[in-house]
């Protein structure tokens, strides 16, 4: 069991070495994630710039919802990727 | 047209994702009939030609061009008689021809669905001119790609330049939603970005929002930027091309 952590370890601490080694291409990719974010934020704020509420929901509870679908996505998927 | 289900493939993926907007916008119109201006119905269109017009205005120079740089792939060209650019563009036209012969149907067939279903028409005279007009957005949007693309010189890696451009897109360009909806003040900064004419613009003159007055200044105004963004990519290519170097090729 040791073994197998020490394994995923460095399989991580090479992953991150790898990502970081072009720096520019490595702070895009991280502003494109963000911009990924920000564009799916505007989207919901559209709607409710010009509605209060879509079938109950209010802007506060779609961000919210939108929010744990953004962490599922990016953290969890990625999480699942990366074991696979 | 070699492997002819991926176009296809595409396209329904491209109807998978305006179908569950439409849904959306059915949810959010249950409770009010006008939206920023918009009925239900003059939303339902603005999506409905969404596909239609992208599949005209869509170019993907960044999805090869920024790896043939890196790798090293241009160099046989460049001892060619021809200018890259120009092989660039012919090809991403080429390729948009054979594709639309699949994927033109396809969303001429859901458009058509809609309109019977939600009884829309449309002014077949706008709706020319809005096609001519989406033509003019496609060198505009190639123009705008071999700029990006041309990044590559300067750059390590280049996937991510493929999907801010996407992004950038999607807000700026009108395909996530229409631009007027927005409050004055982002409009207005909206109103002066070239993006606007891949989709938004095209798309209001195809379901007569557009004055001619409007459509006439939006012409002179692509021309403009068609006019910034070739002088930008000529200028690009001749500074990247002299710190390109490629080995072994």
């Amino acid at each position: 069991m040791k073994r197998y952590l020490k394994i995923y370890k460095n399989l991580i601490k090479f992953a991150a070495i790898q990502e970081t080694t072009y720096r520019v291409s490595f702070f895009l990719e991280i502003f494109v994630e963000l911009a990924y974010i920000a564009v799916s934020i505007l989207l919901v704020k559209v709607v409710f710039w010009n509605i209060k509420e879509v079938a109950g929901w209010n802007f506060n509870m779609v961000l919210v919802l939108s929010g744990v679908n953004i962490f599922f996505i990016e953290s969890l998927l990625g999480l699942v990727l990366f074991l696979i | 047209m070699e492997y002819r289900s991926i176009p296809v493939i595409w396209a329904l993926i491209e109807l998978i994702s305006i179908i569950s907007v439409v849904f959306l916008w059915l949810a959010i119109y249950r409770g009010q009939d006008i939206v920023g201006n918009y009925s239900f119905k003059q939303m339902l269109l603005y999506y409905a030609l969404v596909p239609l017009i992208g599949s005209i205005t869509d170019v993907y120079v960044t999805s090869s061009l920024p790896k043939m740089i890196k790798d090293g792939r241009i160099s046989a060209d460049l001892l060619k008689p021809y200018s890259l650019s120009l092989v660039h563009f012919l090809k991403s036209t080429s390729i948009k021809l054979a594709q639309q012969i699949l994927k033109v149907p396809i969303f001429l067939a859901f458009i058509l669905f809609i309109f019977f279903y939600f009884q829309i028409s449309l002014d077949l005279k706008n709706v020319a001119i809005a096609l001519f007009f989406s033509l003019f957005a496609y060198v505009l949007n190639f123009l705008m790609d071999l700029c990006l693309s041309f990044a590559a010189f300067w750059m390590d890696e280049v996937w991510s330049l493929k999907h801010l451009k996407f992004v950038t897109q999607m807000v700026f360009g009108g395909m996530a939603f229409p631009l007027d909806i927005l409050p004055k003040t982002l409009k207005n900064i909206f109103n002066f970005q070239p993006m606007r004419f891949l989709y938004y613009f095209p798309i209001k003159i195809a379901s007569s929002g557009e004055s001619i007055l409007q459509i006439t200044v939006g012409f002179i105004e692509v021309l403009l930027w068609i006019g910034f963004f070739g002088i930008l990519a000529a200028f690009l290519w001749k500074r990247g091309i002299r710190k390109y170097g490629a080995y072994g090729n």
